[in-house]
């Protein structure tokens, strides 16, 4: 009896450790914000971003806290595994770097690039907008310099093309299977690529919003850690932005379709509520809302997507 | 007895955990991966770059620029050096395929609204290079370009300078910028 027990008791703790989820990797620290409701279909998605005054000097040389919109592509309502981001890098010397990448699950497609300077963190906003039309997925920022230019809405505006891989985009939640947590397939965040936690930094994310053919609208939106940042699936791997919780996070402001994070020491809840209004979007500038890209939709050249 | 009661308490504990490992495993949770915001600083590092399954990258650099140099008058023209450089992880990755055209949206676009109703100054429209249509570059060269900015006469008064962008390349392996060599640089506009 006592031999079989103690096999017993070898065989448990062998599948224990089946049970323990795996270390990651190279997972980097996240928070965002996540539009809650019933999953929709769209072919555009919209978020912005301000940074606020903070100490950079105190942020290490190459670590970046980057505002990035993530979003899942899909046909119909089934995820492709391809996830779009959207990313405003800043660094210590207070430039801001924009790059739209994309990813089937978690590998980056041949067009993950980090192109262009696009302002400082002194700018009033950076408004980052994805649209698809089934065959190239249009990232566009606008960034606003000053107060007074996003009273004139007077913007730089930078455009960058990927190869799209389905037909739309997903917004609002759902759950894959009866097991499976909450894929959260609309998200706008604060990313670095280690923690930064030598100085209460801060940054504004509002008006995630997605197009229905009329207007934006957006849905409640509730807090996600990059533990529970699942943003689509491939069979039964599921992908999360970021990977790590950015511990100290906490929102410090919050209103209607907008939060504020800051690295205060004292981390957001899973699922926290940011606000809980649905509706639809109004701003003070028009031009990243417009129903149309200025540069319009153009054929995917040869040689791009290829792998 | 109480060797029959042990023996059924292990078979049920093994059981219950059995059962739990079985439902984990076979359910959809199982695997969770994540989506990395990768910079320069991960795609150029071999072994955080193997983990995402990037083979290698075409970097760009501006070499000996100053900031303070990069003038130009309206009407004028400004050249500004470049290079592409391909590094390669794998060993059967021997060449990368980069093309370059400004004018598409692939490569990047920007430009400047200078009033709420006015149209957009497309900054592409001005930059060219010498070299165009689809280069190889072999695993480890660089290759040099010329990026050549040319300012019209009649460029709005409410442009004061552009940002130097590498705009116009894409390539079948992730770009990446050297950061270092492209910090804060633009073209002022003078006149």
């Amino acid at each position: 009896v006592g031999k079989v027990e103690r096999i017993l008791m070898m065989l448990s703790m062998v599948l224990i450790l089946l049970l323990v989820p795996s270390t990651r990797v190279n997972a980097a620290p996240y928070v965002a914000g996540y539009l809650r409701g019933n999953v929709v279909t769209t072919t555009k998605v919209l978020g912005a971003f301000s940074y606020g005054d903070f100490d950079l000097g105190s942020v290490p040389s190459g670590e970046f806290l980057a505002g990035v919109t993530s979003v899942a592509g899909a046909n119909g309502l089934t995820p492709s595994g391809w996830v779009y981001q959207n990313g405003i890098a800043l660094f210590n010397t207070g430039e801001v770097w924009w790059s739209p990448q994309e990813y089937y699950g978690d590998t980056p497609g041949p067009y993950h690039v980090w192109p262009v300077p696009v302002g400082d963190n002194t700018y009033a906003a950076f408004y980052v907008r994805m649209s698809t039309d089934g065959g190239t997925v249009t990232n566009e920022l606008w960034a606003y310099p000053t107060v007074q230019d996003l009273l004139d809405d007077n913007p730089v505006h930078y455009q960058w093309s990927l190869p799209a891989h389905e037909a739309n985009f997903l917004v609002g939640r759902q759950k894959p299977g009866l097991f499976a947590p909450y894929i959260k397939h609309f998200q706008v965040g604060v990313e670095s690529n280690v923690a930064i936690t030598e100085t209460d930094w801060s940054v504004d994310c509002f008006e995630p919003c997605w197009y229905d053919g009329a207007h934006w609208r957006y849905y409640p939106g509730y807090a996600c850690r990059g533990t529970s940042s699942h943003i689509t699936w491939i069979g039964w791997t599921q992908y999360c932005v970021g990977g790590e919780v950015y511990t100290g996070v906490d929102k410090t402001s919050s209103d209607v379709d907008a939060v504020g994070w800051e690295y205060t020491g004292t981390t957001v809840g899973d699922d926290a509520l940011l606000w809980s209004e649905s509706g639809t979007v109004s701003d003070i500038v028009s031009k990243p809302y417009a129903s149309s890209s200025k540069w319009g939709w153009l054929p995917v050249p040869s040689g791009v997507g290829r792998q | 007895m109480r060797q029959k009661f042990r023996l059924g308490m292990a078979i049920s504990v093994f059981a219950v955990i059995a059962t739990l490992a079985c439902v984990y495993l076979w359910a959809p949770q199982m695997q969770v991966k994540d989506v990395p915001f990768l910079g320069p600083g991960q795609i150029c590092d071999p072994e955080i770059a193997a983990q995402y399954g990037v083979k290698g990258y075409v970097e760009i650099i501006y070499p000996l620029v100053s900031p303070d140099l990069l003038s130009v008058d309206r009407g004028g023209e400004i050249n500004i050096d470049i290079l592409l450089r391909f590094v390669s992880y794998a060993p059967e990755l021997t060449e990368a395929r980069v093309s370059i055209d400004p004018k598409s949206p692939f490569g990047g676009t920007y430009g400047k609204y200078c009033s709420n109703n006015g149209t957009e100054i497309i900054f592409n429209d001005f930059i060219s290079y010498n070299a165009s249509g689809s280069i190889t570059i072999k695993a480890g060269e660089t290759m040099a370009l010329t990026m050549s900015m040319r300012i019209p006469e009649d460029l709005p008064k409410c442009i004061s300078a552009i940002p130097v962008a590498a705009i116009g390349f894409w390539a079948d392996v992730p770009m990446t910028v050297d950061l270092e060599s492209a910090c804060g640089m633009e073209v002022a506009i003078r006149g």
